[in-house]
């Protein structure tokens, strides 16, 4: 049978993604959507930014994917005073050999936690741009290749609230996905109260998934058939966005290659071997909802930029 | 600001085509401007040529500053004003010439070319004519040209890549000018109507006559009007079309009455006996006021009034076409009573100015005994001994009493003048009238032409019990003038009539027949096209142009639908309708959803439709099912365009066929 229904997360056919997202849903309560969407996005190769007030759940998140998919990561915290060098890693003169000697930094590893990205300055958050986008970082001169795979996955409070720097957009267009967590529902939260702390349960934590496995998954992805009629489908949506009357700024080109990879990861997720328009509407929230703005005017009312984009555009 | 100059505006491709534009659009205006005006321009034109070829330097801006002050100055002095129709265009000329000259940028470029736009249009505040609004829609396209090679980044643009796009744009721009055009709220007259200035020198009739005056324009071939008539067109004796009417004689000049009296229909006293005739009269521009009707008129155009010698007159001179709606009684009785006063004065004479015709009045009144018998007589008398020609003797200081008794040859001025003056002698009231008889029927168009060379004299006599009578000298004298018309009478007059009548098989007519009713119907549906005639138009399509709410209204949506078909064209143009057979076979099936109620929403995918009709129409779902799985299949399954010969297209149209069966 062809058609799967997507829209309740039927199963993608591999045992070990089932594993890992079975894993990450008995830790972090009620956000099947969210984990899902995440996974989707490191399947697609791309960073996962999370999103959401304090408290929520995000670094547990970050923690719990980087375990199950048998990374090998690291966390940094931003805060403000936090250096370039603190992130790459430093040149140290050593006295015995006479010379130089670089101590890589945390971001030599193959996931990177960077926990409230946005209270770094800009000029922190800058070092990380090179390394997500070429998977290589230059220092003194020297381009160092980054592990495979590499992700970043970061987590960032709202905007408002108190002493964050905004990313600039050019970092943000840089992350594949956003995720916004939530608060967890009635039941999920009730479940969270009276459970174990989910500390000791990271800390019991196995992987789920080799990075073979993982690297071999993402292969797959790529292999997802997009047909011409998905590619009209897409440039519709970004033209929508383009016409200048709803968005401050259309979206680029690499927003538009990051739906389609969403989607084919989604798509495979789904167990299919073709992405639909569905899989395109279910992930552009998360692929276009920090890269759009919508365009504030007087009396006009605050519109979801991501749910108006997708209900403005008819699939061709 | 920077001051550099912009590359694209520099461009000599470009600048030749503005200047080519500009040169094209004022070309018209070259013969009215002064000479020193053409000059000017051309030596501006001379010098942004050296500008661009040879790399010259911007003249400063100070000094282009002071030419513009020099050149206000010089169009003062030229026309000792800086506002009216003449002094405007040519301010605006030279502005815009001047403009050249600091050109530096492209937005420079761009305003010239605006400019330009608006100096198109006051091309037709000269002319109106058909060969003019070509001309100016080729000035437009060229400076459409123009404005493509500006807009255009990198090369610069060819011929045709100027060309096609420009012709294409103003092709795109004529639905929603034809809405404009003819929903657009209009004033009563033509919009290009201005103050006229000096003498322009148009033919037609003047205010006074004197022997040898109508003779120059019976040499012309302009057309003075155009009568559009409801019914049969009248015989062609019967078409007196009054124009002016002299009452004062000098002994040589006849004049019109300075101080006439105004009057209303109701108190003309015109008696209509038998038929009344209606028809449209379209009266080219001739600088005076008055308007011409078929003797006698029944009404008054709209902004017509009527003179005591019921002649009709405009309340401003008629330097726009005028387009108006006539009634004539072609018999008549005019004014049964005839004041004392009035009877006075329109048998008033110089003293002694034509002794022997004088004597000869008094002669013939001795001799008959009724009014009627007088004239009879003087008319006999013309009948017999005169000759109707084209080139008279020159008269005298007494050309009544040389014409009567010397020369005995003459045109319908001179018969007209010696007919009223003796009546006026022998004591009866009588004026001469001027104005055109007959007009040449075109055949294409069932309408009237008259043209100044049917310009006429004929005289009235107040005779009592009658009224005011018409009697035409020149019909007893040359009967084929009245009856035929003057080509036969006279023979064909001027370079064009003498070709047409050397064309055997009638070919040259029919071109001029058809080229009179072209412009008939452009000056009926286009220059004249004003609040009457809208009125009428939109009553056809229904619509009340007399509510400018509505109007608002009509032009608003029609020239939305009108801007909307165009961009609709445009965007099937560029996505030509190819569609994927599957795709069809889909939207059938969507179709047939929508008739049981289960509609899809445009951003629907085809999973989520298909599960909102397994919960809506649960019994349809298997089908559903099927089609969607090839839909799929063959829509989304399949990397690249499809293939048309795909035999899941085949199996796809045959599940939406059988949906119900499924």
């Amino acid at each position: 049978m062809l058609i799967e229904r997507i829209r309740e997360f039927t199963g993608s056919g591999h045992p070990s993604l089932e594993a890992v997202l079975k894993a990450a849903n008995g830790i972090i309560l009620g956000k099947e959507a969210q984990i899902r969407m995440a996974v989707a996005c490191l399947l697609a190769r791309g960073h996962l930014l999370i999103e959401d007030i304090p408290g929520v759940g995000k670094t547990t998140l970050s923690h719990v994917l980087a375990t199950l998919l048998g990374l090998q990561y690291q966390r940094i915290q931003f805060t403000s005073d936090l250096l370039p060098a603190d992130i790459i890693g430093v040149s140290i003169f050593d006295r015995e050999t006479s010379s130089f000697r670089f101590h890589p930094g945390p971001i030599f590893s193959q996931v990177i936690l960077a926990d409230e990205i946005n209270r770094a300055s800009p000029k922190a958050q800058s070092a990380l741009l090179e390394a997500m986008e070429e998977h290589q970082v230059t220092s003194d001169g020297v381009t160092r290749n980054l592990p495979d795979p590499f992700f970043v996955i970061a987590t960032q409070n709202p905007i408002h609230q108190v002493g964050t720097f905004p990313l600039p957009e050019s970092q943000l267009d840089r992350f594949l996905m956003r995720v916004k967590l939530g608060y967890p529902d009635r039941d999920a939260e009730r479940a969270l109260l009276k459970g174990e702390d989910r500390r000791d349960l990271i800390a019991h934590l196995k992987p789920a998934m080799t990075p073979e496995e993982l690297r071999a998954l993402q292969k797959e992805v790529q292999c997802v058939i997009v047909s011409d009629a998905l590619v009209d489908y897409v440039q519709a949506l970004i033209a929508h966005t383009r016409d200048g009357s709803k968005f401050e700024s259309g979206l680029s080109p690499r927003a538009g290659l990051a739906v389609l990879r969403g989607a084919q990861a989604w798509a495979l997720m789904s167990g299919r071997k073709q992405v639909l328009p569905e899989d395109v509407q279910a992930v552009v929230p998360a692929v276009v909802g920090h890269r759009l703005k919508a365009m504030v005017s007087a009396g006009a009312k605050a519109f979801d930029p991501a749910q108006e984009l997708i209900r403005a555009v008819a699939i061709p | 600001m920077s001051t550099a100059p912009d590359q694209a505006a520099l461009k000599r491709g470009n600048v030749l085509w503005l200047m080519a534009a500009m040169g094209f659009v004022i070309a018209p205006h070259a013969e009215r401007l002064p000479l020193w005006v053409s000059a000017t321009c051309l030596g501006v034109a001379v010098w942004r040529g050296l500008i661009a070829w040879h790399g010259r330097k911007m003249p400063h801006g100070l000094f282009v500053a002071g030419l513009a002050i020099a050149t206000a100055a010089g169009t003062w002095l030229s026309y000792s004003r800086l506002y009216g129709r003449d002094a405007s265009s040519t301010l605006l000329i030279l502005m815009l010439c001047l403009k050249l000259l600091e050109m530096r940028s492209r937005r420079d470029a761009l305003l010239t070319i605006f400019l330009g736009f608006f100096l198109v249009f006051t091309n037709f505040l000269y002319s109106q004519t058909v060969l003019m609004g070509a001309y100016m829609l080729v000035c437009v396209w060229i400076f459409m040209a123009t404005l493509v090679g500006f807009n255009r980044v990198g090369t610069e643009a060819t011929f045709r890549e100027r060309a096609l796009p420009a012709g294409r744009i103003i092709l795109q721009a004529i639905p929603l000018m034809l809405v404009v055009f003819i929903l657009f709220p209009r004033v009563s007259t033509p919009l290009w109507r201005l103050p006229q200035e000096g003498t322009t020198g148009r033919t037609g009739l003047s205010e006074s006559v004197s022997p040898g005056d109508l003779n120059k324009l019976i040499q012309s071939e302009h057309v003075a009007f155009r009568a559009d008539f409801k019914g049969p067109i009248p015989k062609n004796d019967r078409l007196y079309w009054r124009g002016p009417v002299m009452m004062d004689f000098d002994g040589r000049t006849w004049t019109m009455s300075p101080f006439p009296g105004i009057l209303t229909m109701r108190t003309a006293g015109i008696e209509a006996k038998g038929d009344e005739i209606d028809y449209v009269v379209t009266l080219e521009p001739h600088g005076k006021t008055w308007m011409f009707a078929l003797d006698m008129p029944l009404i008054l155009p709209s902004d017509g009034f009527l003179q005591s010698d019921y002649q009709i007159r405009s309340g401003a001179p008629i330097n726009a076409l005028r387009r108006y709606e006539m009634r004539s009684a072609l018999s008549y009785v005019a004014r049964r009573e005839l004041s004392p006063e009035a009877r006075r004065r329109y048998t008033t004479l110089p003293l002694d100015s034509n002794p022997r015709a004088t004597r000869f009045a008094r002669q013939l009144r001795t001799n008959n005994a009724t009014d009627r018998a007088l004239i009879n007589a003087a008319l006999l008398l013309f009948n017999q001994q005169f000759i109707y020609t084209l080139e008279p003797p020159v008269l005298g200081r007494s050309p009544v009493d040389e014409f009567l008794f010397d020369t005995k040859r003459g045109f319908c001025e001179h018969y007209a003048s010696a007919f009223v003056y003796l009546m006026r002698a022998a004591g009866i009231p009588a004026r001469v009238v001027l104005g055109y008889q007959g007009g040449e029927i075109n055949t294409v168009g069932n309408y009237l032409i008259v043209r100044q060379a049917d310009a006429h004299a004929w005289a009235e006599v107040w005779l009592e019990g009658e009224g005011w009578v018409r009697t035409d000298p020149t019909a007893a004298v040359s009967p084929d003038r009245i009856e035929r018309g003057m080509d036969l009478a006279l023979g064909p007059v001027g370079v064009l009539p003498n070709l047409i009548a050397a064309d055997k098989f009638g070919l040259l007519r029919q071109v001029r027949y058809t080229w009179d009713a072209f412009n008939n119907q452009w000056n009926q549906w286009v220059v004249g096209y004003n609040t009457d005639r809208q009125a009428y138009f939109l009553k056809g399509l229904g619509i009340d142009s007399t509510d400018w709410r509505k109007l608002a209204m009509w032009l608003l949506f029609g020239g939305l639908a009108a801007s909307g078909l165009v961009g609709a064209f445009l965007l099937l143009k560029r996505n030509p309708a190819v569609k994927d057979p599957a795709l069809l076979a889909y939207e059938k099936f969507v179709r047939q959803m929508a008739a049981v109620g289960v509609r899809r929403e445009a951003h629907e995918g085809p999973v989520d439709f298909l599960h909102r009709i397994e919960r809506e129409h649960s019994d349809l779902a298997a089908g559903a099912r099927r089609v969607t799985d090839l839909y799929i299949a063959v829509r989304y399954a399949t990397h690249g365009a499809i293939a048309k010969s795909d035999p899941r297209i085949d199996q796809l149209r045959a599940a939406v066929a059988n949906i119900r069966n499924a």
